[in-house]
This record gives structure tokens, sequence and C-alpha cells, in this order.
């Protein structure tokens, strides 16, 4: 029985494990020049269902001279059995173990993965810091969400990607070949590498203050994030894996567009993936048909980060149901928009039976929504709500966060306000009894790097604590609402990290060696391993959660350049305390958030003849 | 309506997928391959399949049964011809048969199941080995704690194992077991492999086994069993 045979009788889902899904590419080892192996630092069930994994892998593996493997977390009673056994962590295409790749790639979706990427690097048999690992070790490479504030990662990565990674990896691929058959160096690389838009080398830096500067004249002060000009001409998997057992988001995808100008200000993805950029209807039909054949889902996903945005969706939706399949199809929206339109798509989708809907609301009053330029009203919650009970739904779902900025008491009681004006609609509406449900969901406010929101503190635990009692007491006695809220001290330790600098690492450090992993996950979670390391480690988290960062001070931050300028972030923040909205671009006037001019690109929408004219000068 | 039964292996990477999953498998392979499946009403359409029997995580099946409906009369060699290329690494079809509509329910017909056994038990010997075999099918009862989903529970092994050989060939033993399956009950094999290592004092694990369900069988006259395939 070959080694991993004798784990895999010992593990819980040991599909996580196996690799040679349909779809899945085992490409001959030696005959490629550049070998990658692409870590989800999260289980399998999780790492399957993002998109960016399967993009990537298609682009990689399209390429002759190069191929990428995946590695996902290993659960617990895995990690037991390779440790153990002194087997290093190994790729799911072809078993070898993940130290003999070129490239460890590894995606940086949420702060509380990073314990599991110290693991997965130990794990691997790889150096945790980037300074102990010789040429014979892989090159450590980050990109995603998180790469836009990396700092306390720093030490052990040798590279970040900032921005789209569709083209970025091709240079980075190329650029690999030529330094390696030049017999050139790591170092070479990496040097070179960092001229060029989108690559932040982190220790060609290093921590001034709590700001970041450059070692050498050659190196940019500031490096640039990487964009896609046009989404119809990227290259996209219609043969994507498909996993072994149901996934998170266990359905067929298609991008509808990439980023989002609504302008929400605590949003740090409705920053950092600017401008919007539509594929057109006759693209995303063939992708749809093409990945619906490939895979045999019976479900076709709208992705996006605001699908009931896009310019062309009924002519899309049109399309998408004239397609003559063997088979029937279900189309569905990630989230919806809160009002009566979408309620009315949502409900021309449906087949039959209604689960539930949901909406984002966030915050309870329409003083705090203008605060945090949510410009939904609560005759729009209301009347969405409204739309969705006559068509026939029975229970909605509302996200709301608390701790935003300038929030009050009252702010926390509008929540209770709002949700009960929704259950009197669906008794108007004629909910049977007993039937009407509202769920409330409700997370606590992170400060973000690159939002307007980036100088705030986070409220202490304690406030958090009085304002969920607050929330509960609310609506304790309403049998029909589900109320549910994030861990605090989860988000408590996301705002440290999301906030931070190099002077983090050490605590990362302590803590995965006191056993921390899967920090996301409410079973494995544990706060006083943390604070035990943070003492350990002689830093102050709360210093990072819990300060109003000022103005005028250098941010962990500012050398990473998402192309949204500080001035407008500034803007941002000064209008939402003054209450004041700002309308999203797309209705075809620009903002002047500064990413149109910074990184030469404009915003492309689908429908014939719309545009949006870009203001000359910035605000 | 046309009723089809397949006959196909389950084995690595495909046996590592649990029952649940192994549905979800056929059912995206049967849509890929576009033939005219039937599908369940309701609000979630989805191809009408009947499995024999679940086969445990982690063990290979050679001839494991499904039964499709079909909405026009194809040829098996078609069907077969269509699904193969489009099925997972480790699931092939090894033959397809038309069935009559009316014939009983396959998870109904279901009465024991083939398994074979492989492992290496260090220092064993064939004399070992036989007086082990003897031992267990001599025995009036077979007490053995089962594990479940709600803590462990004695049964008796006994009466569902029906035959058993061993073979010995240095190191490496293989158990071939004819074992009660289906609705009366399911003696698995890893639990026939701990009862071996048990009665001869073997110092071993059933998870270091290779297993493998080899046939299945119906009910046939008398206490007969028939395979089904
Ligand atoms: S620069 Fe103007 S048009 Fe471009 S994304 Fe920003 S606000 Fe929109």
């Amino acid at each position: 029985m070959p080694a991993l045979e004798k784990l895999l009788p010992r593990v819980s889902k040991p599909a996580r494990y196996v690799g040679g899904e349909y779809n899945s590419v085992r490409k001959n080892w030696g005959g490629v020049e550049v070998k990658i192996a692409f870590a989800f630092p999260d289980v399998y069930e999780v790492g399957m269902s993002y998109l960016g994994l399967q993009i990537l892998y298609h682009v990689v593996n399209s390429r002759p001279d190069a191929l990428l493997e995946r590695v996902f977390a290993p659960w617990p009673d895995m990690e037991a059995l390779l440790r153990s056994r002194g087997i290093p962590l190994f790729t799911l295409e072809s078993h070898r173990p993940v130290k003999d790749f070129d490239i460890l790639a590894i995606t940086l979706q949420y702060e509380l993965t990073y314990t599991n990427i110290l693991n997965l690097l130990d794990l691997a048999g790889i150096p945790l810091l980037a300074r102990d690992r010789g040429e014979d070790k892989p090159l450590v490479v980050g990109g995603g969400p998180c790469a836009f504030n990396p700092e306390p990662l720093a030490p052990f990565f040798d590279l970040f990607v900032l921005g789209d990674g569709e083209e970025a990896v091709h240079e980075l691929i190329d650029l690999w070949r030529e330094v390696k058959r030049q017999g050139g160096r790591k170092q070479d690389f990496l040097r070179e590498l960092a001229r060029r838009p989108g690559f932040y080398v982190p220790s060609l830096y290093r921590q001034e203050g709590r700001g970041v500067v450059p070692l050498h004249p050659d190196v940019p002060a500031r490096v640039k994030k990487r964009v896609v000009a046009e989404l119809d001409r990227a290259s996209f998997p219609l043969r994507p894996v498909v996993p072994w057992v149901e996934v998170v988001h266990d359905r067929a995808m298609i991008e509808v567009f990439r980023g989002c100008t609504r302008g929400c200000r605590f949003c740090q993805a409705g920053m950092i993936y600017r401008p919007v950029r539509e594929r057109t209807v006759p693209v995303l039909v063939r992708q749809g048909e093409e990945v619906i054949r490939h895979t045999g889902y019976d479900e076709l996903s709208l992705t996006s980060l605001s699908t009931v945005d896009y310019t062309c969706l009924l002519p899309l939706l049109d399309g998408l149901k004239k397609l003559k399949l063997s088979h029937p199809l279900t189309v569905s929206l990630p989230s919806l928009r809160v009002d009566a339109f979408a309620v009315g798509v949502a409900e021309g989708l449906m087949a039959g039976r209604k689960s539930s809907l949901t909406f984002a609301p966030e915050a309870g009053t329409q003083r705090l929504r203008n605060v945090i330029n949510k410009k939904v009203t609560e005759e729009d919650l209301l009347r969405a709500a409204e739309a969705a009970f006559k068509a026939g739904w029975q229970r909605l779902k509302l996200y709301f966060m608390v701790g935003l900025p300038t929030e009050t008491e009252e702010d926390v009681r509008g929540i209770g306000e709002l949700v009960r004006a929704v259950l009197a609609v669906g008794e108007r509406c004629g909910v049977p009894r007993g039937r009407l449900r509202v769920a409330v969901s409700v997370a606590c406010f992170v400060p973000k790097a690159h939002t307007p929101f980036q100088w705030e503190p986070q409220i202490s635990q304690e406030e958090l604590q009085k304002r969920l009692r607050l929330l509960q007491a609310e609506l304790r006695r309403e049998k029909r609402v589900e109320l549910s809220w994030h861990e605090p001290r989860m988000s408590l330790l996301e705002a440290v990290f999301a906030r931070g600098d190099r002077n983090l690492a050490p605590a990362l450090l302590e803590a995965w060696r006191r056993g921390c992993r899967f920090d996301g996950w409410r079973e494995h979670f544990s706060f006083p391993r943390w604070e035990e390391a943070f003492a350990a480690a002689g830093v102050d988290p709360y210093a990072y959660a819990y300060r109003r960062y000022a103005y005028d001070e250098a941010l962990p931050w500012d050398h990473l350049d998402p192309g949204v300028s500080k001035e407008f972030l500034v803007a941002e923040h000064q209008r939402a305390y003054r209450g004041e909205t700002t309308p999203d671009c797309r209705e075809g006037k620009c903002v002047g958030c500064g990413v149109c001019p910074s990184l030469g690109v404009r915003p492309v929408l689908a429908e014939e003849g719309k545009s949006v004219s870009l203001s000359a000068s910035l605000p | 309506m046309y009723r089809y039964r397949l006959a196909f292996r389950k084995e690595s990477p495909a046996c590592w997928v649990g029952h649940l999953d192994l549905v979800r498998l056929f059912e995206q392979a049967l849509r890929r391959s576009a033939l005219p499946v039937v599908y369940s009403g309701g609000f979630n359409p989805r191809p009408r399949l009947v499995f024999a029997a679940p086969l445990p995580v982690g063990v290979r099946g050679l001839r494991e049964l499904v039964d499709v409906y079909l909405s026009s009369l194809l040829s098996p060699a078609l069907i077969q011809e269509r699904l193969a290329a489009v099925l997972p690494q480790g699931l092939a079809l090894v033959g397809v048969r038309r069935v009559p509509l009316e014939a009983p329910a396959l998870a109904s017909l279901v009465a024991g199941a083939a398994y074979r056994a492989e492992g290496e038990l260090a220092g064993i010997t064939p004399r070992e080995a036989e007086t082990t075999r003897q031992a267990i099918l001599e025995a009036s009862s077979l007490p053995y704690q089962r594990r479940g989903p709600k803590g462990a529970k004695e049964v008796d092994l006994r009466p569902g194992i029906r035959q058993l050989q061993v073979e010995v060939k240095g190191e490496q033993v293989v158990l071939e077991m004819l074992v009660r399956a289906g609705q009366e009950g399911n003696v698995r094999p890893e639990e026939v492999v701990a009862l071996f290592l048990k009665t001869g004092g073997f110092a071993g694990e059933p998870e270091d086994f290779y297993y493998c369900r080899t046939a299945l069988f119906a009910k046939g006259p008398g206490e007969k069993l028939i395979p089904l395939f």
C-alpha cells in the first residue's frame, strides 16, 4: 500500500487529500520547467469553493512550460498523522512533497488563516522565515485581498502579488524561467521583479515607525496593484475541477464582473478591486454553457460583489434561459441588493420552493447607513420585504454590523425596530403564523486597510458585548427572530492583523507554537492561547485594534497602492462624519477615487453606449 | 421510460468518497453525458438513481450496481460509451443491462456481499491462519463492539458470516468472505478482520488492510445466494 493509502482510513473525510477529481490536471513532472504548488490555508471544502483558485489553476496549467498543483490545510487528525509518521505535506495532483516545487503560492483571504499558513510551511518542511530559506527551498508567494496589508506576514514571505493575478502570474513565471536559465539566484529574480508593478518584495523594505520604506534606490517607494483592463479577454476556467465531495459553494460559477463602486465605507473589497469591469452578455452566456456542460452541475452562480448591479442582467438571464441543455438548470445570485427589483429577479430565478432570501442593510438607522454610505432606505427594505413575502418567501435573512463608527445605542435599537417592521410587513402580507421567520446575522465592525474607515478604532470587547446584549434584549420577545452573531473575539483578532505591522510577526509565531490553528473555526479558536502568545511576544494587540490612527501618520500599508488615493479616503472619512453619501460612479459620473487615472484604466460596462465620464481632476 | 442496470468499479481515488457524494458524482456524470435521463419531479429535479448498497468509505468495489432511468430506448453499448467518457477517475463501467421497469427495487434485492481483505502480518503461518479461521467459523457467537453514531453497541457477527477463507503467502494475508448484507443487516469487512486479528492474537490493525467488495448477491431458492449481476 502506498504511504498515502495508509493514512486515509485513519482520517475524517479522506477525499480531501486524494486529488484526481474530474477536470483536475496532472502534468508530467519532468516535462515542465516551472512547478507551482498553490495552497489555500483552510480545508478542501472551503478552498474548492474559491473561484480565484480555479482561475489560477487554469491559467498556469494552460501553459506548456508550467504546472500548478493544489494543497489545502490538513485537518488536525491528518496533521497529527503527518507529524507522527514524518510525512511531509504533499500536493493533491502528484502527491509530491510541497518542498519539491519551485514556488509555493498561498492565497491570503482572511486574517484568521495566518496560523494555518505557518503550519503549512512547517508541515512542508520549509523554514518559516524567508531569510532562513536557501536556494533549494521554494519561493513563498502571497496574493489575494490580505496582500494589501501583509506586514504581519512579511518575514515569512518572499513576495506578495497585488491585485488581479491572471496576467501577473505569467510575468512571474516568464521571469523565473529566464533567471533560472541564466543561472541566477532567487535574490536576482526578486530584485528584478520588485521594479515591476504588482510585485512587493518585503525583504527589500524595512519598517520605519509604522510605515514601510524601501532599502534601495531602485526599489519603488510604492507598489501599484495589477489590474486586468478587460475581463472579456481574460482567461476563464471553462473546465473547473469538480470537487470529490460537496463543498461550501457547490455549484458552477461565472464571474459577471469584477470590482464594485457602490462605495460602502467599511468594505475593503469595494476599494481594492476597482474599477468595475463587466463581461458582455454573449461571452457570459457562452462561458455559462460550457462550464455547465463540462462539470454537470445543475446550478450556475453569477458571481461578483453585487450581481444585481450588472447593467445587462435581464438580457443575461434571458440568454441563459434559452440555452439548450439536456437537464434542468437553476441560476443563482450570491447576494441580493435591497430593493424590489432584486426580489423580482430572484423570483424569476426560483424554480419553485423558496427557502430564504438575504439582504444586507448593515445598519439600523438612516443616519448610520448614511455614515457608511449604504444607500438603502427603510422604505427600500420594507418594499423588498413586501415583494419577497408576496412572492411566497416566508423567511428572510438580514445582515447587520455593530460597532460601526459613530454608532450609538439608538442605532442598535434601530436594528430591532427595523426587524420588527419587517415582521409587520410579513404579517400584513399574510405569511402564515408560525412560518414567518427573520434571521438576523450580526457581524462586528473590523476597520480595514485602504478603506475610508482605516483610521477608525474597533470598539472594546466590553462595549461590543454591551451592544450585542442590548440587541438581544430588543429582540428577546420575538420568537420569530433567529439572532446570531460572529464571535467578537475573532473580530478583535481580525482587527489586530488587518491593521497590523511587522511587529506582529513574533506574536503570530508564538500563537502557532502554542497550537493555534483554524482560528476562524469556533471549535478551534482559543483566545486565551492568543493572549499568551501576545504576552510572550511582548506585543499589545489592543494598540492595533483600539487605537485611532492619525491622518498624518504613516500606515503599515501606505506603500501598497490599490489606486484609490489617500485624499479620496480622507474625504470619504470626513463625509462619513457629516453623514453625506457619495454616489456610485457606475451611474455615469466619476467621483474621483483615483483608480482610473492612477492605473490607466476605466470602468467597463457591458451595456453599449453606457460609460462613465472620468473627472479630470482628483478631489 | 426504460430502466438500465449499470455495474461499475469504484477504485482509488473515487473509493475515498462516501455514499452521498458518490450519488452526487453519478448525478453530475449523467448530466455531462447528455443521455436522456429521467429526472425526479419537484423543485429540485435530480436524475432518478437507485443504488444497490452503499459502500463504506475506502472500500473498493468491483461490481457495484445502480439503476438509472432513460426516456428513450438506447443500446447498452451506447450508454456505456457515453457514460465512460465522463466518469471521474476511479469509477468505471463494467456492464450495462436493461431490466424490466417493474422489477423489484435494487436495494431490496441485496442479501449478501463478498469481500476481499488484504494485508501484511509479520510472522503469521498458514497453520495459525487456518486455526483462526476455524475458530471463527466454529464459534456459536462472535460478540463485537460496533461503533456507531450513538456510541458502541454489542452485536453478534456470527450469523452474518457465511463463508471465510484465508490464504497466507509469506507475510501477505488474504481473507475472502461472504457476509450478510442488505435490509437484514450488514457485516462490515473490517469487523471480520478485527475479529480475525483478535482471535488469532495477531499484531495488526484493520486500518492497514486493503478492502474490496467483489460481488453483491440476492437471495436465491432456499438459503442460496446468487450474484446480482
Ligand atoms: S476613478 Fe472615477 S470612474 Fe474610476 S473607479 Fe474611481 S470613481 Fe469610478
